[in-house]
């Protein structure tokens, strides 16, 4: 079959989507909040323990000044890394159809 | 798996760094050689650094309630190998605690060996000695791409329980403590990014085989057999 990979992974994409929103269900029932990031569940873990971070990245660095902020910051390198990605793919491709085209 | 600024006392994050510089040094040297000699293979090269900034900043919701991200690390590991792969990894995650204040200077050291340096060398050993044992090149791909990922979190999980053991149970208890929120929560996410990565790696042997060949990720032989089971996609 021509595109098995791509069936695969979609297909197991949509069951980890259907298993997301019945978790998200049983989480949004259970009254619980829910969908935090594991980086900040573990460091929940060790604060627990009594232990406090010595040193905090707005010490010496930026910090994004919100949440929204952080989430733009994320998306554009999300972005610089797709358009690099797409755009090697695609000169590749087009580089393989010109060689066939000119034989 | 970003331990997080300030969360790991001395001398743990020391020890991380130290454990993590020469890798890094290293793997500077094999990138200089790439781009003295093997010019033709940076596309390659950018491909495989695009997919750790891409997959790394995507927060995704696991079947556990939580959100985790993937690696990214795969590509580069198994074609270019895990020294450098520490240099990619390690670029990322600087970007990250410079300006999105996750992970930090500190824990870079700690965060480099779980997702730069530990992870991306299992998955490149793993996919060599399966390589070995002629197993199937994307069933291999796969494989070394979901351990590429699982391991990096395992190791974060090991790291913070180095740091942290239990107060009655010492360090088991801790790692399986932090093993369950990492692990856990990464295993979906993992299988669904080895599951990118061989559509990917398709794609490469598609458009691009002699890369694959010049890096050593497969043999002609190996490339034939490989091209003949995709001979629908290849002729078009």
């Amino acid at each position: 079959m021509k595109y098995l990979f791509e069936i695969i992974t979609l297909i197991a994409i949509i069951l980890f989507t259907g298993a997301f929103l019945y978790t998200d269900t049983m989480v949004q029932a259970s009254g619980e909040e829910g969908w935090g990031g594991t980086d900040g569940v573990g460091s929940g873990m060790v604060e627990a323990t009594g232990y406090e971070p010595w040193i905090d990245n707005s010490d010496y660095t930026f910090t994004p000044p919100s949440g929204e902020i952080e989430s733009c910051l994320f998306a554009l390198q999300a972005v610089f890394g797709g358009l690099l990605i797409g755009w090697i793919f695609g000169s590749w491709a087009t580089e393989r159809r010109m060689k066939k085209n000119s034989i | 798996m970003h331990i997080m600024e300030g969360f790991l006392p001395s001398p743990w994050w020391q020890i991380w760094w130290i454990l993590a510089l020469p890798c890094l040094i290293y793997g500077l040297y094999k990138l200089k050689k790439i781009m003295d000699t093997n010019r033709e293979l940076l596309p390659l090269l950018g491909i495989a650094g695009g997919f750790i900034f891409v997959l790394s900043a995507l927060k995704l919701p696991s079947v556990t309630g939580s959100c985790s991200h993937p690696t990214g690390t795969a590509l580069s590991a198994i074609t270019f190998g895990p020294w450098i792969t520490a240099v990619l990894g390690c670029i990322v995650l600087l970007f990250q605690s410079l300006f999105l204040a996750h992970g930090g200077l500190t824990t870079l050291g700690a965060n480099m060996v779980s997702m730069a340096i530990v992870g991306p060398f299992v998955g490149y050993y793993i996919y060599k000695a399966l390589d070995r044992l002629n197993v199937n090149f994307f069933v291999n791909v796969f494989i070394a791409a979901f351990l590429c990922d699982l391991v990096t979190y395992c190791v974060t999980a090991l790291e913070l329980a180095l740091a942290f053991p239990d107060t009655s149970g010492g360090l088991i208890p801790s790692f399986a403590a932090f093993l369950g929120v990492f692990a856990v929560t990464q295993i979906p996410l993992a299988i669904v990014e080895a599951l990118v990565f061989v559509v990917i790696f398709k794609y490469i042997v598609i458009l691009k085989p002699e890369m694959l060949l010049k890096l050593k990720v497969l043999t002609d032989t190996k490339m034939e057999t490989v091209k003949g089971g995709l001979q629908n996609e290849v002729s078009v």
